[in-house]
């Protein structure tokens, strides 16, 4: 089986470098601000950031606003009609991309979630990554 | 991910002087994958000459397949990589297959088990498997960034 597996990410990365995340898996985590069952999208809010999510793929699921999620996809670039997605009520105070949409394929509750462990254990693996990254560019074996 | 894994030296029979010789050692996905085989089966080498035979991680169920009678397959990922896991069923549900469970996806899992090869994909012989809650999937990031100093020296 082909998979990527998901990054962890979080949303203010995506929306300030949105054609960076293209075609690349990752993993998001924030509350679910609105969801749509007619068109399958979600609006996800973290801090001062927003993404929206194409639920498509992930079926039958119950929503429930206000809940934390994290979701594993892919970010593709969004159409037209997904801007019509945005939630206005939120568009003057939230920073957003109009450029992606996250593709989900998986999605978990995380209500409960310590976000402020999670956002440094999240620091902490991806410079441990980044040092062995870099040690191996360094010193080829 | 690179932890210069090195085959070790020493004879198979001081291999038991490695203390992961004998745990689940606790590693990331990404880590598993690139482990390298020794010659006597389901025995690998990661680090610095350190041995293991099974393994616990712990992460995102992202796929899940029961068409087979005889065993679940899994894809867990853990954000560092993704690996197959596969738990063979008991006579029991195999008799009765109503009773046959299987977690279902985006659950957070912590699987502990073989390490093997089969058919050239790494995958993990599910000894045990349980849900746990998100928070303990980042104790269990922090847990495995702790450990890797310690695959970085050599127990000889």
């Amino acid at each position: 089986m082909e998979l990527e597996p998901g990054t962890p990410v979080f949303l203010e990365e995506l929306v300030a470098r949105p054609p960076q995340y293209i075609g690349r898996t990752v993993r998001a985590t924030g509350t679910l601000h609105s969801y749509s069952p007619k068109t399958d999208r979600a609006a996800l809010v973290d801090g001062q950031s927003l993404l929206l999510i194409d639920t498509k793929l992930l079926g039958v699921h119950q929503y429930h606003i206000g809940q934390t999620y994290q979701l594993i996809g892919v970010v593709v670039a969004s159409a037209q009609e997904d801007h019509e997605e945005l939630p206005k009520d939120l568009l003057e105070d939230v920073r957003y991309s109009l450029d992606i949409v996250l593709q989900a394929r998986v999605v978990r509750e995380v209500d409960g979630l310590d976000m402020a462990i999670y956002r440094k254990s999240v620091v902490l693996l991806r410079a441990f990554l980044q040092d062995e990254t870099k040690t191996a560019i360094t010193n080829p074996v | 991910m690179n932890l210069d894994n090195t085959p070790c030296t020493r004879p198979p029979e001081d291999w038991g002087l490695d203390p992961l010789f004998w745990v689940s050692a606790k590693l990331f996905i990404g880590d598993l994958h690139l482990a390298i085989p020794s010659d006597l089966n389901s025995v690998y080498f990661i680090g610095n000459q350190h041995i293991v035979r099974s393994v616990e991680i712990v992460g995102i169920v992202v796929s899940v397949s029961t068409r087979s009678l005889k065993l679940t397959e899994y894809h867990v990922d853990d954000g560092t990589g993704i690996i197959l896991c596969a738990e063979f069923t008991t006579p029991e549900e195999k008799s009765d297959p109503e009773t046959r469970y299987s977690y279902p996806l985006g659950e957070t899992v912590l699987i502990e088990g073989r390490l093997s090869d089969f058919r050239d994909e790494r995958q993990i012989i599910i000894r045990s498997i349980k849900s746990i809650d998100p928070n303990q999937e980042t104790l269990g990031w922090l847990e495995r960034l702790a450990l890797r100093d310690h695959l970085a020296s050599s127990f000889i």
